[in-house]
């Protein structure tokens, strides 16, 4: 990873006005449900899925249709140095936005007389962070090949297909079509539920499948973009 | 097209080999737990002993106690969250156990595009159509009060509470 390119990317990200909107509206809203009901716990801040899609978003696919790719890859950067860079600033960015939502929610529930158990706060933060690391691999991935923000549209087509499958699985009385479009939830958005996992006595298969999901994503997207041919022609 | 190398003779398209090495063999692992996973449910960390349907009532009536029905679904989420948080908590469980014959009824519409009889007829009997919902019913008197959904362990005990009373 490269230190210079993690904090472009953060300085890049934390300048741009309309993440910044969405980053308020995405920390915001939850702690106002958290307020109104602290009884409820942290089921209303979800996970990190937002703050990485606020930070991740065309984390690629912006640098290749302004022609900073071609500037950047003129210089010798590797190019597996820069994807592992931008997936860990926007994994680094929702890690922290998301840890200081579930701190800030916290103080909320203890200011309104309900107290978070250590063990939910450790529980939410786990599974926070993961998402955080998680759900950024495969938009890394989809940033490769995408120009723009065309990961978000590839990532929402892929959210209403399985979506669909789920739907009508059941009605034409074909479970399988249900764990496909299961299954391509569980890879868009790789999440380690540690609320499952303390309830089961053994349960690998989360964290193997989350650890497979970011690997193979990264290794997808450095693949890919190492294929990508850049045009250094003038388009002026 | 020729690959450029730098000046330490490493190129800037290199393979990413040890990457690529780790997701396969973590693929390979995630089949191979899913399997195992599949065919050997881990056991579940909850502290409640979970009555079979067809004795529920029975027991209910020799101990002058409400049951209460948990229906779930095997991929309903907040189902497992309310298995963690209040069937698997020593406290809860405990008063829960005082308190109720508890008894799992768990959907398998999604899965097998079906329900068993016993299951659907308390389903229809109930009108559950979300997951969770817990329902205390007391055969005694055949009154029922039903909890929708999970808003935490606080609250989900509160409701419990307040529906024992009322059923009673």
């Amino acid at each position: 990873m490269n230190g210079t390119l993690i904090t472009a990317f953060l300085r890049q990200r934390l300048t741009s006005p309309i993440r910044l909107a969405f980053l308020f509206l995405a920390m915001a809203f939850p702690l106002l449900f958290v307020a109104a009901a602290p009884a409820t716990g942290f089921s209303s801040l979800e996970n990190a899925f937002n703050f990485a899609l606020i930070f991740g978003a065309g984390m690629i696919g912006q640098d290749t249709a302004s022609g900073v790719l071609q500037l950047l890859f003129a210089r010798p950067v590797r190019r597996d140095t820069y994807v592992l860079s931008r997936w860990f600033a926007a994994s680094i960015a929702a890690a922290a936005a998301s840890v200081a939502q579930v701190g800030l929610a916290a103080l909320i529930m203890a200011a309104r007389g309900s107290t978070p158990a250590a063990a939910d706060v450790g529980i939410t933060l786990a599974n926070h962070l993961t998402s955080a690391f998680g759900v950024t691999a495969p938009l890394v991935l989809l940033s490769a090949l995408a120009p723009g923000l065309g990961d978000l549209g590839l990532l929402l087509m892929f959210y209403i297909s399985s979506a669909i499958l789920q739907t009508v699985a059941p009605a034409i009385n074909q479970p399988i079509l249900a764990n496909i479009g299961q299954i391509v939830q569980q890879v868009l958005s790789p999440v380690i539920d540690f609320h499952k996992v303390q309830l089961s006595a053994m349960a690998w298969n989360p964290i193997v499948a989350w650890a497979s999901t970011v690997t193979l994503s990264l290794a997808l997207a450095i693949v890919v973009l190492n294929r990508k041919e850049l045009s250094y022609a003038s388009t002026s | 097209m020729p690959r450029l190398r730098d000046a330490r003779g490493t190129t800037s398209r290199a393979m990413p080999r040890v990457l690529l090495l780790v997701a396969v063999a973590l693929l390979i692992a995630r089949v191979g737990t899913g399997v195992w996973e599949h065919q050997h449910p881990p056991a579940l960390g909850e502290r409640l002993t979970w009555r079979p349907l067809a004795a529920a009532q029975a027991e209910a009536a020799a101990a002058h106690k409400p049951i209460l029905y948990e229906f779930s679904a095997e991929w309903c989420g907040p189902c497992k969250v309310l298995s963690s948080e209040v069937f698997a908590d020593d406290h809860s469980a405990h008063l829960i156990e005082s308190w109720f014959v508890p008894v799992r009824v768990v959907d398998t519409q999604r899965e097998q595009g079906h329900n068993a009889p016993d299951v659907q007829a308390l389903q229809d009997k109930f009108k559950v159509d979300a997951f969770p919902t817990l329902v205390v019913y007391n055969p005694a008197n055949d009154h029922h009060e039903s909890v929708v959904g999970y808003m935490g362990k606080a609250a989900e005990m509160q409701e419990l509470t307040q529906a024992l009373v009322k059923v009673r």
